[in-house]
């Protein structure tokens, strides 16, 4: 399945939620609510037609103009070959979001990456701990008013 | 024993007690000279590399350049047998607290070689890096800065001559003022399963 016939293949599986598709990317992206992002992968892992048995990546972005972070994850089907973008908004003064780890393995060290580097707490992870930053670490350097001593922004 | 390199109670009395003996001065310059001709010849570098400043001191180490030319092939895997601890590669914060563990384990006298722009300055992790140390003699006595990115193997083998001239030129005996001169205050080390 193509990009563009994801995009009512999705809409169909997931009413209410909002689709849209990048020529350039040639990729499909949807859009849902916070409360249903566990929900909303379930069940694109789990319908026959698009059976995305594979999480590649989870990341997060900081749009600190709207005050949210989005939640990005990537799809993947091994057995159709198709991708799918999967994406969440919340709030940053309360970045709190569901875990994946329930529906991918894959997702523990992708949820502690985005914790340790941008701050959102995964309700009901296993083991959520820093990955990368030392363990007492105060601080989530991906944020966009991330600073700290000895920090040396790039001039211009 | 102070950090200011103070000498500590009894060593000047006992400097002035071993002065009074009739050709202990002469007997000391011979002892320097063969335990400088021994230090110099036998560096013995920490196997320790951790970015691409490590194939470089491989290739240094490989047959084409020899570093066993000037008596230092033998990398030791642990720092309690080794006295060069060569910074090859970045240093992150986090790995800049096993370092500094490395160096206290190897023992003295010691001689550190910075090698790399990344383990001068930050190198090209300066700007925008909330991860690398910017330059490793913030917590470690640098002996020898040698800059590169990373630097060709004649500039180690360079840097390790210095080392040797460095070894030949300082007082030995002297050189347990200086070695204390050196102490560094601890870094701040992360508790292991501290809450983040």
């Amino acid at each position: 399945m193509n990009f563009l016939e994801m995009r009512p293949a999705v809409e169909a599986l997931l009413p209410g939620a909002a689709a849209e598709t990048h020529e350039t990317q040639r990729e499909c992206v949807v859009t849902v609510e916070p409360t249903r992002w566990v929900e909303t992968v379930q069940r694109l892992r789990d319908d026959p037609a698009l059976r995305f048995d594979h999480l590649s990546s989870l990341t997060a972005v900081d749009e600190i103009a709207q005050g949210r972070f989005a939640i990005v994850a990537h799809l993947w089907s091994y057995p159709f070959r198709h991708a799918l973008t999967v994406k969440t908004r919340v709030p940053r003064d309360a970045a709190r979001l569901d875990t994946l780890t329930g529906l991918y393995r894959s997702a523990d060290w992708m949820e502690r990456e985005v914790y340790d580097l941008f701050g959102v707490a995964f309700a009901g992870h296993p083991d959520l701990r820093r990955l990368m930053m030392p363990e007492d670490y105060p601080k989530h350097p991906l944020r966009k008013d991330f600073t700290d001593d000895g920090f040396v922004p790039k001039p211009g | 024993m102070g950090m200011n390199g103070s000498p500590a109670p009894g060593e000047l009395q006992e400097l002035e007690r071993l002065s009074r003996i009739p050709g202990y001065w002469t007997l000391e310059r011979a002892i320097e000279y063969v335990f400088k001709w021994a230090r110099k010849n036998s560096l013995w570098p920490l196997q320790y590399g951790t970015a691409c400043c490590a194939l470089e001191m491989m290739a240094a180490a490989a047959g084409r350049y020899d570093l066993a030319r000037f008596g230092s092939e033998v990398f030791r895997p642990s720092p309690r047998q080794a006295d060069l601890l060569i910074v090859a590669g970045t240093i992150t914060n986090k790995m800049g607290d096993v370092l500094q563990r490395l160096y206290e384990q190897m023992p003295k006298p010691c001689w550190v070689m910075a090698m790399g722009n990344c383990t001068l300055t930050g190198g090209p992790f300066l700007y925008d890096s909330y991860t690398v140390v910017k330059g490793v003699d913030s917590f470690l006595p640098v002996d020898v800065y040698v800059p590169g990115c990373p630097p060709r193997p004649e500039t180690l083998i360079h840097g390790l001559m210095e080392i040797q001239r460095k070894i030949d030129h300082e007082p030995m005996f002297a050189l347990r003022v200086h070695q204390r001169t050196q102490e560094l205050p601890n870094r701040e080390r992360p508790v292991a399963g501290g809450g983040a």
